[in-house]
């Protein structure tokens, strides 16, 4: 479907004036252009008081869609989508026309304010007085200039989705050589604290994708050819009305793409899709180890081919459950069932890899991986699966067959002249509804293992790279073992006792974010082994106290901190609890760039190989707000990290890769819009600029499309391998066992110290957690939560944006707690009855809302409303709060491979008197 | 002259609700009104349960009638079949409201702003176009139309869902997709002809 069909209506059409007829013949294939390309420049001055500016929308963490902001008067008064931008092509979401209201929202903080009142709480007068921008610089650059002089590890920054474009604060997975965690926040990294924190750890969907496939966030599916996608706890795009993801996925749906959800609840992509399989929340993992046991035992087909070639799965395993390896090279070895002989794993004269069997080798058994992982699967048979997760058998067994079937094994497909493996199907593991569960991990890597067997895994139609690095060498690049080089979480991170990450990254090697333990930590800094204590936060766009879980444990964590600085949109409960509020400008209000991350749901050929700057012209600020980096920027000049080597400069010139004559001189001070500037003209070349790209709205390239966009292109054949076994998984067990043994302690608040190791096994196997098999009777059902597109985050306050909210009030399920409509009648609920919900860690309030499109067993829940405080606008005080229900508490809620928590715990629902 | 009319790819269409997003903007309605609205509907029972989306709005009828009702000549069909308010000869009657098939006017009886009581610059620069007491409702954008635009909805779905043009001219794309895909009126038995027209989300069946 071309984007420009409205407008070629219009030119055949001759009833209707038509404009700029000469412009629309460039929006037709963005991807058949060579070199840079822009938008036609914005208007110079204004008509009438009236005219538009280039922008783009913050409306969730994606910020990738360019806009044209009218304005009349000054005042901003409409939103469209720049039809000249390759990914929105001209659309946008509710969010982004919404932002008219962000902007103008009275319940934004103003000015900088100061506290007086010690008491802290979010709904707990904090007495601000209005205080000078001076007065608040200067009273937090004496302070942190103190704790950085003291211990700079007092200090710790929050990073939250409330800015996902401010360099100084999020600019990072730019190089995985840097860091081995997330790459590095720059302005945290200048100061020296190593206590930068995450707001978000209920999307820790990482380690599976950086392990396996060497990328980072996710893996997503390849909608040019995919034919057969399973999305379990995830969307494609539609369900938050992620605009370009959107386009994709229902082009895909008319190709004839086939999507099988495997959801609790229906949601709008499930229903155009192919199969509902609506499943118990938290058994996820039972489905997939049944589809690899299907595969093994009753199709008996997968893509040997790959598995014997580009995977693990022929190494040899020892009884230690780690690779044999050759004495003299330690090379992991393989036997050559041809030669009937072991040879190491580079070994070019290896005839026929053996999957299967058991061999003798220097006195010991050994196996072949892929041998072990069958082995495992034999007790995971669809019927064992369909107790678990009420899925019948039968269809488990159909959609496994389907999937093969559609994977089309030993297909090949030509593209620029290059011969790929065509593998037109995706298991699309990683979303945050099936891996935020006790063991979401292994359910992401039970998945990898599905697509791996059918060789769906960085070829056309399959897995394919996400973003950092992207589609290039170094993704796929093999280690000295031959396997795709892990990334970011799942190297982990270097043990220290006593610890110096205040959420015990130390002991959480792998998380993604774990601000509930670090509540804890800061509660009990002796059962933590926290040698210190926090002097001081630095809040840049997160809200942990609402959007995790502990919420009472959290309040209580941050009282612990004497000093807390916040960049506030708004009165959210960081700010409530904070000391000095710097007000910050809405992001309408921000003169910016935005340089194009891939999208965490799909791709096609329209954005593949897509290098793209967006610039947004600012509307005047209402308020007496500033930019966050500006404000960043003067306190790093105060405290003394802004220049010199390891400084601001320093670590922009690295994140931004900026090379020669565009780096930024240690010793001189820029500002951001100097700083951005070198980037653009380092990205696009001198002939572009800041300046040039605010006037065009857009800058783009496609540096890798075709062929170039596909990982396997670089290590194709049996270059490289990925990862089937997961040998690296025990080995993290295996060092922090040795750690706590060395250091004679425990892990902190884990009651039994053994349910911790269970996780880090090899092969991902079945672990129930408390919530499946621990819960009493009397709480009978499940719950669950999803991102819609009226708040996929807090992302520019969409809580207590009035358009949204009005849509929202008038939309027949948004506000509602979903109950199936029989299992209502058997508890004897009524249609808009207002309930309790309430699980073993926390209760809420919501009015049901009676329906056939969830599961029986499942009550559901929209979005995170319900949570405010006093200072907050009453929309945002309407809805049902979902996170309270939720507990951190490591031994019950965690993953500890990545940190996160079950999102899906057992409840009870009655009648609220 | 053209006949103008829209339509609606239900096949696409994933109720994200865009449209009412881009009216409200477009038009500045006061809170609690909206021109566009996506109506959300079960069909079936569990697991084979469907939710339907249907965007609706005033449908332009060529037989509308509201038109027929109106005392004072307010509401009026164009030329072009945009079916419009003069809200200076509005009087708040209502009885287009009770006439109209498809329940898409509005009576503007009370300034609701968005934000409690505080009237943003958006509203003190864009409501003044409409006049408490009268009813309203969607003309198509028909400033945008003069200006050779399309309406705000359509210009802004995320699914690349709706579609506008010359229901008159048989190659027009509206024209094209209604004959090729089965496009369908809501209530055709009520013969208003309205102007807009629905896909249908499955081929030859509707929901």
């Amino acid at each position: 479907m071309e984007q420009t069909k409205n407008a070629a209506t219009a030119v055949k059409d001759t009833s209707l004036k038509v404009q700029e007829l000469a412009a629309l013949s460039k929006r037709l294939d963005f991807t058949k252009r060579k070199g840079v390309h822009w938008g036609i420049p914005m208007p110079s001055e204004t008509k009438n008081g009236e005219t538009w500016v280039y922008g783009y929308c913050m409306g969730c963490m994606q910020a990738d869609c360019s806009t044209k902001n009218f304005l009349k008067d000054g005042t901003l008064v409409n939103v469209e989508g720049n039809p000249d931008c390759p990914t929105n092509q001209g659309k946008v979401c509710p969010r982004a026309i919404a932002g008219i209201m962000g902007l103008y929202n009275p319940y934004r903080v103003k000015v900088p304010l100061m506290r007086t009142n010690p008491e802290k709480g979010p709904d707990i007068d904090p007495g601000w007085v209005e205080i000078t921008w001076e007065e608040a610089i200067s009273t937090v650059s004496e302070r942190f200039k103190k704790i950085r002089q003291e211990d700079p590890r007092k200090l710790a920054v929050w990073e939250g989705w409330g800015a996902p474009e401010t360099f100084l604060i999020t600019c990072k997975e730019i190089d995985k050589s840097v860091d081995y965690q997330y790459g590095f926040l720059i302005w945290p990294k200048a100061f020296g604290t190593p206590n930068e924190l995450f707001g978000r750890n209920l999307c820790a969907i990482h380690y599976a994708t950086n392990l396996t496939h060497g990328h980072m966030p996710e893996y997503i599916s390849d909608l040019e050819h995919c034919k057969y996608l399973i999305a379990p706890g995830r969307t494609s795009g539609p369900n938050v009305a992620s605009t370009h993801a959107t386009k994709r996925f229902l082009d895909a749906i008319e190709r004839g793409m086939k999507v099988v959800t495997l959801d609790p609840r229906l949601s709008p992509e499930g229903n155009k899709g192919y199969k509902w399989l609506p499943v118990r929340p938290g058994t996820e993992l039972a489905f997939a180890l049944a589809m690899i046991h299907t595969i093994f035992f009753e199709l008996k087909k997968f893509d040997e081919w790959f598995v014997k070639n580009r995977t693990n799965g022929p190494y040899l395993i020892g009884p230690d459950g780690h690779y044999f390896r050759d004495s003299a090279t330690k090379k992991p070895l393989v036997w050559d069932a041809a030669e009937d002989k072991a040879k190491t794993f580079d070994d070019r004269t290896v005839k026929d890899y053996a999957l299967w069997g058991e061999h003798t080798m220097d006195g010991v058994k050994v196996h072949p991986a892929l041998q072990l992982i069958k082995d495992r699967m034999r007790e995971y048979t669809p019927e064992w699966a369909a107790e678990i997760t009420s899925l019948p058998a039968a269809t488990i067994r159909e959609v496994t067959k389907e999937f093969v079937e559609h994977a089309q094994i030993g297909s090949t497909i030509e593209i620029d002249g290059f011969t790929f493996p065509l593998r037109p199907v995706q298991f699309a593991g990683s979303g945050r509804g099936a891996v935020s569960q006790r063991a979401g991990t292994l359910f992401d890597l039970a998945g990898k293992i599905i697509n791996e067997l059918v060789g769906a895994v960085e070829v056309p139609g399959g897995a394919t790279g996400n973003r950092c690095p992207g589609p290039c060498a170094g993704t796929l690049q093999p280690n000295e073992d031959g396997v795709v080089t892990p990334i970011m979480e799942s190297i982990g991170g270097p043990f220290k006792f006593p610890p110096d990450h205040v959420a015990m990254n130390e002991f959480y090697a792998h998380s993604h974010a774990t601000p509930q333990v670090m509540a804890r930590a800061l509660l009990n800094p002796e059962k933590y082994y926290l040698p210190y204590e926090l002097e001081a936060m630095l809040n840049c766009g997160a809200n942990s106290i609402r959007s995790q879980m502990d919420r009472g444990i959290m309040i209580e964590g941050f009282k612990k901190v004497p000093f807390i600085v916040t960049f506030a949109l708004n009165y959210d409960e960081t700010t409530m609890m904070s000391d000095i509020v710097f007000p910050e400008h809405h992001f309408m209000e921000r003169t910016y760039a935005r340089f194009y991350l891939v999208t965490h749901q799909n791709l096609d050929d329209s954005v593949r190989g897509l290098a793209m700057a967006l610039g947004r012209n600012a509307v005047k600020p209402l308020f007496d707000t500033r930019l966050m980096d500006d404000v960043l920027i003067e306190i790093a000049d105060r405290v003394g990290f802004l220049k010199g080597p390891g400084g601001i400069n320093d670590l922009v010139n690295l994140a931004f890769q900026l090379k020669g004559e565009h780096k930024l001189d240690l010793d001189t001070r820029y500002t951001i819009h100097e700083m951005i500037d070198r980037r653009v003209r380092q990205v696009f070349g001198d002939a572009y600029s800041f300046e040039y790209l605010l006037k065009h709205g857009v800058l783009y390239r496609f540096d890798t499309p075709g062929k170039l966009g596909y990982n396997y292109y670089y290590w194709p054949d049996n270059k490289t391998r990925h990862p089937i076994y997961f040998d690296r998984l025990k080995k993290s067990g295996e060092k922090m066992r040795g750690n706590l043994e060395k250091n004679n302690i425990k892990l902190p608040n884990w009651e039994d110290q053994e349910e911790y190791f269970k996780f880090f096994e090899p092969i991902p196997h079945w672990i129930a957690g408390p919530e499946v098999e621990g819960a009493p009777p009397e709480y009978d059902l499940w719950i669950c939560n999803w991102k819609t597109p009226f708040m996929p985050h807090g992302t520019a306050d969409t809580q207590q944006n009035a358009w949204l909210a009005e849509l929202r009030e008038a939309d027949p399920y948004e506000m509602f707690v979903w109950m199936n409509a029989e299992t209502a009648g058997k508890k004897k609920l009524l249609d808009e009855e207002v309930v309790w919900i309430e699980s073993r860690w926390g209760k809420t309030k919501g009015k049901l809302k009676l329906t056939e499109l969830i599961h029986p067993e499942v009550v559901g829940v929209p979005a995170c409303y319900g949570a405010s405080t006093m200072m907050m606008s009453p929309d945002s005080k309407k809805g049902t709060y979902y996170n309270i229900l939720l507990t951190g508490k490591e031994d019950v809620g965690m993953d500890p491979i990545s940190g996160s928590v079950t999102v899906s715990p057992k409840v009870k629902v009655y009648k609220a008197k | 002259m053209a006949r103008y009319g829209m339509v609606i790819d239900l096949k696409r269409c994933l109720g994200c609700d865009t449209c009412t997003m881009a009216c409200k903007a477009a038009n500045a309605t006061t809170r609690g009104i909206l021109w566009n609205r996506v109506l959300k509907y079960e069909t079936g029972k569990y697991p084979s349960a469907k939710l339907n989306y249907l965007p609706v709005l005033c449908m332009h009828c060529k037989e509308p009638e509201c038109e027929k009702v109106c005392p004072t000549g307010a509401t009026s069909k164009r030329e072009d079949g945009i079916v419009v308010v003069d809200n200076e000869k509005c009087v708040g009657c209502r009885y287009c409201m009770l006439a109209c098939v498809y329940a898409s006017r509005y009576f503007y009886d009370e300034v609701r702003t968005f934000y409690s009581g505080q009237l943003t610059p958006f509203e003190q620069i864009k409501q003044d176009k409409h006049r408490l007491g009268t009813v309203e409702k969607c003309d198509f954008c028909s400033e945008r139309v003069q200006a050779g635009q399309e309406p705000s909805c359509v210009v802004s779905c995320t699914g690349h869902a709706r579609y506008f043009g010359n229901l008159d001219d048989p190659n027009s794309e509206v024209s094209r997709l209604i004959k090729d895909r089965g496009g369908f009126v809501l209530n055709p038995e009520m013969n208003t002809d309205p102007s807009v027209y629905y896909l249908p989300t499955e081929q030859g069946g509707r929901d």
